[in-house]
């Protein structure tokens, strides 16, 4: 079964091919969610519920026009919905672990591999950390073309806006980036936590 | 230069990252977990598009009705068969409030009576539980706490001046065009703005107390107290006017009210708990970002204990205290789910229709829309 028919049985309300829906964008959602945080957390399969169910309504609703492929669609509905929840996230944690940063920091003492790993991981962290606090609209170009590889056009096909928009998003994404990282590495010898 | 690569490289670093493969067990077990979910979207997702795109229509064809009605009254406006400058709305969306017009007095009522025309010269009041929001002529909106008092005026020139008696007003202003302004003035001070988001309280409003109190979420307001200089406030800036020795304090004169209009007890007890505590004063001039933050904590340890009613009680304390706080808004945010998880349909919708009109670009419109929406089509006909 091709995209246009499996659209077609969703169209009509038709549950019958599921299984071949979910087999063609599953990995897909999965892979996204997984980039975005790096890791499988406890509510992985909460997320990617919440991204097929958004997939199908899209593809109800007819919002998906066919200018890309159904996996690419579910991708840039999936990095959707795993930034609002890392936005998420990241307000829960400004709360609950601001005054526990300097002693939740792993410790630093050790030399070689491992700490270049451990330090690699932290600013993998950060990196995040800092896209979830971004403009969403900036946020969401860096993680499509920067993180999972889309082209311009394409995320201009995803998200609705002009090319020259989507390049002026990217521009200005990667800017925001650089002056937040900029400034937390100023502070972090002072503060010993995040920004 | 070398900041920008090594930001480069952690880019490069995520985008590179290897997503560790699944066992087929595991891949199996997902598959078989997340397919009945699949297949109960895919038979609801025909219906739930239809509805969505009806209700779609139907917003449509109600713009395009306020669009027409709009330009009738703007057409008669411009024939001169209405006079004076087009006016405000007001619309109290918690509590009770009045509207003074030309000495006549309309009682609102966010349960039964909620909306009003507002003219240049009105004044609008609040009651201890009211809240109400004034749309002005420029695309401004201004929201007037509990206890408060303010009037208005506007200018054929489009200048609008919120003449704030008592109380605490939070404005919104959109850009303005090159004769627009909007100005907010107490007995002490006059704030002028454009295009930005800040709160004013009158001199005698709690929790600030003393002199008029300004606060700047974003852009730049210049602020004139009285004998003093005008100075400028960025965002994240506030400023205290000196104390007025003549400042008094307007009571609010009790609104018999109806008892169909009286919020839910557990809502009023929250909201209003009696005998209310007088509200700390913080000192603007010092951080309080840490007693915010430590508040929102207990917000969200009482609402991961289940415990709905001690989360509106905290909501409604931080709101007194903080009002300019930018941990604001997930305090709204955690007002409306709390009430919707009690069954409290009124108050979710009032709090999500009150979030959405201080953060209407905020991360949870879409959960508030659908609060107001699910009201709206419950109270309907």
């Amino acid at each position: 079964m091709d995209d246009a028919a499996l659209i077609d049985a969703i169209q009509r309300g038709d549950p019958g091919p599921a299984a071949e829906f979910y087999d063609r964008v599953a990995a897909v959602v999965d892979r996204t969610l997984f980039r975005i945080f790096g890791r499988r957390e406890p509510d992985h399969e909460d997320l990617m519920q919440t991204v097929l169910e958004q997939i199908v309504l899209t593809l109800a609703e007819r919002r998906y026009a066919g200018a890309c492929s159904l996996p690419t669609w579910a991708s840039a509905i999936a990095s959707h919905v795993g930034l609002t929840a890392l936005r998420s996230r990241r307000r829960e944690r400004l709360v609950f672990d601001r005054e526990n940063d300097a002693s939740s920091a792993p410790s630093r003492g050790d030399a070689g591999g491992f700490e270049r790993e451990l330090g690699a991981r932290e600013e993998l962290q950060r990196v995040r950390e800092h896209l979830a606090a971004m403009d969403p609209a900036k946020a969401s170009v860096l993680l499509l073309h920067d993180v999972l590889g889309h082209e311009l056009s394409e995320i201009a096909v995803l998200t609705n806006a002009s090319v020259a928009a989507v390049q002026s998003r990217l521009v200005r994404g990667r800017k925001d980036l650089m002056e937040r990282l900029e400034l937390a590495g100023r502070e972090r010898p002072s503060t010993g936590g995040r920004s | 230069m070398t900041q920008n690569r090594s930001e480069l490289a952690g880019l490069r670093a995520w985008r590179e990252q290897m997503v560790p493969v699944e066992s087929p067990e595991a891949v199996e077990g997902r598959r078989a977990r997340l397919l009945p979910a699949v297949e109960r979207a895919m038979k609801t997702g025909a219906r739930r598009a239809r509805a969505n795109s009806a209700r779609r229509t139907q917003l449509r064809a109600a713009a395009a009705a306020v669009v027409v009605v709009g330009g009738g009254l703007a057409a008669l406006h411009g024939l001169g068969f209405l006079g004076g400058h087009p006016g405000a709305d007001v619309h109290v969306f918690a509590g009770s409030g009045r509207l003074v017009h030309a000495g006549h007095t309309t009682e609102l009522s966010a349960s039964s009576r909620p909306s009003a025309a507002m003219a240049g010269g009105d004044f609008v009041e609040t009651s201890p539980d009211g809240n109400l929001v004034l749309s002005l002529p420029s695309g401004a909106s201004v929201v007037l706490g509990p206890r408060g008092r303010a009037g208005l005026d506007l200018a054929q020139t489009g200048a609008e001046l919120v003449r704030l008696e008592s109380g605490v007003v939070q404005a919104h202003v959109p850009k303005l065009g090159p004769s627009g302004q909007l100005s907010v003035r107490t007995t002490d001070a006059v704030v002028t703005v454009h295009g930005t988001i800040f709160s004013v309280s009158a001199a005698s409003a709690e929790p600030h107390g003393g002199g008029t109190w300004v606060a700047v979420t974003e852009g730049i307001v210049s602020v004139q107290c009285t004998s003093q200089a005008e100075i400028r406030l960025g965002p994240g800036e506030s400023h205290k006017c000196p104390d007025p020795s003549s400042a008094t304090r307007r009571e609010w004169a009790p609104v018999p009210v109806q008892a169909a209009e009286e919020p839910a007890a557990q809502d009023r007890a929250s909201r209003d708990p009696a005998p209310r505590e007088p509200a700390p004063r913080p000192d603007p001039r010092k951080s309080s970002l840490g007693a915010e933050n430590r508040l929102l904590g207990e917000v969200m340890a009482a609402r991961l204990a289940g415990d709905d009613p001690r989360t509106i009680e905290l909501t409604t304390q931080f709101m007194d205290r903080y009002p300019t706080s930018p941990l604001l808004e997930e305090v709204y945010v955690e007002r409306f789910r709390a009430h919707a998880r009690t069954g409290d349909r009124d108050g979710a919708s009032r709090w999500a229709a009150q979030y959405l009109m201080v953060f209407h670009d905020g991360f949870a419109r879409d959960e508030a829309r659908s609060l107001v929406v699910t009201a709206g089509r419950s109270s309907g006909p």
